[in-house]
């Protein structure tokens, strides 16, 4: 994740973080290949080291005079041949087949727009450079950081128009770009050429994507690469993109995270109300989740706009049978991904997951109100008898304000919850996806150079409950239900053979434990549901609180239509230790037995005392902890002190649901953060900071009883 | 013989030599007050060689305190004068080329002369380092060698016919060898002597 985090933050096209230019920055824009992929941001702030000084002459007829950069491959040089040509000098270090192959596959082409590529030589070591065209301009990521609003149409055009004429020759000869990018496109005194196409990949519609290396840089990656299957409709996103980027100065989608970049990739649409036509469509269309509603082709975008690239195109015909049969012959190139690691393709477009409107606009209501208050130029005194005069006004309206609130409620918790589930369950694919997308490009990257903190690797653990598919989460929370019903069967046996040691065992004296392991068992099966919805992220704390008031109200009725039908005296331990006023009369009869009403408030209040979610969630520290179990006893006789219920019923059925949720929903045990810390992480997947698949169910990990 | 030419002859040398920043860049640094520009095409050098179609000399750069003077060769009358060059403005050469001066800081008294796309100078540098007692070189603008990429912010000083350089807040003063790569501060670089 870090090798993920380090790249998005060397490409993120903003100006904070990019490569920002001056006169002499000739850094990313020297040359063709991959020298914009050089700068980790560490090498910021502490120099190159390059192997060759100024002055070495690794190849024999080329001199080097300085180092341009590092690259993802090696160490690109500027150096001078022995009759003064300027090149760039490519030292292929790392992925050495790989780089290779590409860059052999693109020595002919022969574009106005492309970065040339010379030739492929051997040092004395056997060492391989590449030897390319050395381009003296900025690069177009420079040109965008200067200009932070983007070009005037005329500039963007004449840049988007060369940018595609390139790509164009490109799909021409059967290749596909796959990095399309500012910090690729550079401006040769005059002339823009597009470079690093080292990583092209030839394809044919035979023959489609796949490879061992990371394709793209995410604010110009195409949805669909990180199912590894792909064609030129990526390079069709990404030129949509940089023709946005090219107008606006913006990315259309930009993010705090990769996580973030990537499901705006595959769910959101772009803003695109700032772009005049013919742009906007066009945009629209190139950004299109869907690679077969694209462009085809590049000349069927650029015919769009009114530009014409067929000038330097290459004959389709003559390449394409010629590039599809050396594709087949190469099998060293297709690495499909497993398909437990290809995410799938998007589904659905982007769901509305804002807040609900009306606790967003009460939210907001308080807001202002704060403000209101706090800005108010009173003295503390004057503040005080606002306050109070507020609240006897109130206080002498609760006689209808309580019932309307009451119905309110009764309207509201329920829709709430229900929208709640929906909108989270719809969710769902496209953080899977996106988990699924980020977990596979990181296992690309390498090892991770530091192992990872506890924060880190929490925040792992929950992109990975994210990232869990529906249907393994179904299997768990099934898995749990049943877990949870024999825990509550047996709590409820051992309560009855203590209970009922002494005196006879018959349906009555048997009767309070049904109900209570009844009460038990809804309860918790109805916390794990919702902790199950909840386990993708730790949550705001006042909608769930709602969500669990609602909850406990059902419980409530439950609880009380049990005691009901077995006939159960709801008059036993009502005492309390607190003497308090005369009980609710809307709450108790008047001889103070609750009503379903007192029932349903109880519950309601003992779960939204309690973050019972965090009890359920499989990153908690404990599997069972006797504190919370603690907790909810305690909360339930605080309670019991303001609206009293049956006791020790109550106590006890709410130190059972503590016990009954806690050992049956899935727990990660934390130990495998401080195992991954001493031990390598594998090769395959090295951030994954356990030994299981990023995709491997949390139950399957033995966090499930 | 014009006056422009006696003056030409009459000049000390200046010193000439090649800096090579790693990730920045390449730049021809020259000392003293006065430099000839021309272009790159002719068989006697002038201090600064455009590769462009300008004249064997198009007219020469002068210095005065921290200002930059112009002096064309074509206008060489006895009542011509010399035409002060704010910094971000072009050089009034004939020809396509465009050359800007840029003096960065007002600290420093170095000029730095670009030259617009598609024109280059002559020898493979990217700029022309009209070097007074310090050259700064970092990536923050006030530089006259910019690289974003650079590491930190350094200060070259010339002692005789050896450079120096420091990272700027601090005392070492670390000689820089000619033909060595010198790591200073965060910044790598390459001192060469040219020969005229």
């Amino acid at each position: 994740m870090t090798a993920l985090l380090g790249k998005l933050k060397r490409e993120k096209p903003t100006k904070k973080s990019s490569v920002a230019s001056g006169f002499f920055d000739k850094d990313a824009g020297d040359c063709g290949l991959e020298v914009t992929q050089a700068y980790e941001p560490s090498n910021y702030s502490k120099s190159m080291s390059f192997t060759y000084p100024p002055g070495s002459t690794p190849l024999p007829r080329y001199t080097i005079r300085r180092g341009i950069g590092i690259g993802g491959f090696g160490e690109v040089y500027f150096a001078i041949s022995a009759a003064g040509k300027e090149v760039a000098l490519k030292r292929i270090q790392r992925n050495l087949e790989v780089e290779l192959r590409g860059v052999s596959h693109c020595l002919n082409l022969k574009h106005p727009n492309l970065v040339a590529l010379f030739d492929i030589c051997h040092d004395e070591s056997d060492q391989a450079w590449v030897v390319m065209e050395y381009v003296a301009g900025k690069n177009l990521r420079q040109v965008l950081d200067e200009l932070p609003n983007g070009l005037n149409e005329s500039e963007a055009r004449r840049w988007f128009s060369a940018i595609a004429k390139g790509v164009h020759h490109l799909h021409g000869a059967g290749l596909v770009h796959r990095d399309l990018k500012p910090g690729n496109v550079f401006d040769d005194l005059g002339i823009v050429k597009v470079g690093d196409y080292g990583l092209s990949k030839f394809i044919s519609s035979s023959h489609r994507g796949g490879h061992t290396e990371s394709v793209g840089t995410f604010h110009y990656m195409a949805p669909e690469i990180g199912r590894g299957e792909y064609g030129r409709e990526i390079d069709i996103y990404a030129l949509g993109i940089m023709l946005f980027e090219l107008l606006t100065g913006n990315v259309p989608f930009d993010g705090e995270s990769c996580h973030e970049i990537i499901v705006k990739h595959m769910t959101a649409k772009p803003d695109l109300s700032q772009i005049g036509e013919p742009y906007r469509s066009v945009i629209a269309k190139s950004l299109e989740k869907d690679p077969a509603k694209r462009f085809a082709t590049v000349t069927e975008m650029t015919n769009a706009l009114s530009m014409n690239v067929d000038g330097h195109a290459a004959t389709h015909a003559a390449t394409h049978p010629i590039v599809a049969k050396l594709a087949e012959t190469s099998p060293m190139e297709v690495h499909p991904l497993p398909e437990a690691q290809s995410p799938k393709p998007p589904l659905s477009a982007h769901k509305d997951c804002s807040p609900e409107p009306f606790a967003r606009a009460v939210r907001a209501s308080f807001s202002d109100l704060e403000r209101w208050w706090r800005s108010l130029d009173r003295s503390p005194g004057a503040k005080a008898f606002l306050f109070l005069t507020g609240f006897f006004v109130l206080f002498i309206n609760t006689h209808w304000l309580l019932p309307l609130l009451t119905v309110i409620g009764i309207v509201y918790v329920p829709y709430y919850v229900v929208r709640q589930m929906v909108l989270h369950v719809s969710q769902q694919p496209s953080y899977a996806k996106a988990q699924a997308s980020a977990n596979q490009l990181a296992a690309l990257h390498g090892p991770s150079p530091r192992p990872m903190t506890k924060a880190q690797w929490r925040e792992h653990m929950r992109n990975d409950l994210r990232a869990k598919h529906t249907l393994h989460r179904a299997a768990e929370l099934n898995t749990s239900w049943i877990t949870a019903t024999a825990i509550t069967m047996g709590l409820a046996l051992c309560a009855g053979v203590i209970g009922l040691r002494s005196g006879p065992v018959d349906s009555f004296a048997i009767a309070p434990y049904g109900a209570m392991a009844l009460v038990v068992l809804v309860a918790s099966l109805t916390i794990l549901g919702f902790g199950k919805l909840w386990e993708r992220d730790e949550g705001e704390s006042l909608p769930r609180r709602i969500v669990l008031a609602g909850v406990g109200a059902g419980v409530g009725i439950v609880a009380y239509s049990a005691y009901q039908f077995l006939m159960l005296p709801l008059d036993v331990g009502l005492g309390r230790e607190i003497d308090s006023t005369t009980l609710p009369q809307a709450l108790y009869w008047d001889n103070e037995i609750p009503k379903a009403s007192a029932m349903m408030v109880h519950f309601a209040l003992l779960f939204s005392a309690l973050r019972w979610w965090k009890a359920v969630d499989p990153l908690r520290r404990n599997r069972l902890s006797i504190w919370s179990v603690v907790v909810a006893v305690a909360a339930e006789w605080a309670v019991h002190q303001v609206l009293p219920i049956p006791q020790p019923a109550g106590i006890l059925t709410a130190g059972a649901i503590a016990i009954a949720i806690q050992m049956s929903a899935p727990w990660v045990n934390p130990r495998l953060w401080s195992k991954s810390k001493t031990e390598p992480a594998p090769s395959r997947n090295p951030i994954v900071p356990t030994p299981y698949p990023a995709n491997e169910s949390v139950a399957n990990r033995g966090g499930v009883a | 013989m014009s006056g422009q030419e006696n003056r030409n002859a009459s000049k000390p040398p200046a010193n000439r030599w090649r800096l090579w920043v790693d990730g920045c860049g390449g730049f021809l640094v020259l000392t003293g007050d006065r430099w000839t520009v021309g272009g790159a095409m002719v068989a006697d050098k002038n201090d600064i060689a455009v590769g462009a179609d300008l004249p064997r000399t198009a007219g020469t750069i002068l210095r005065n305190d921290d200002d930059y003077f112009w002096e064309n060769n074509e206008a060489n009358t006895a009542n011509a004068k010399p035409a002060m060059i704010q910094s971000g403005t072009a050089l009034p050469i004939p020809g396509s080329a465009r050359l800007n001066l840029h003096k960065s800081s007002p600290l420093s008294g170095s000029a730095v002369l670009t030259l617009d796309p598609p024109h280059r100078f002559a020898d493979h540098i990217d700029a022309v380092i009209l070097a007074d007692q310090t050259i700064l070189v970092g990536p923050t603008p006030e530089c006259n060698v910019r690289g974003t990429m650079l590491g930190g912010n350094i200060v070259m000083t010339r002692r005789g016919n050896r450079w120096y350089g420091k990272v700027i807040g601090t005392q070492d003063l670390k000689e820089c060898p000619i033909g060595e790569r010198v790591e200073i501060g965060n910044v790598a670089l390459t001192w060469e002597t040219v020969t005229q």
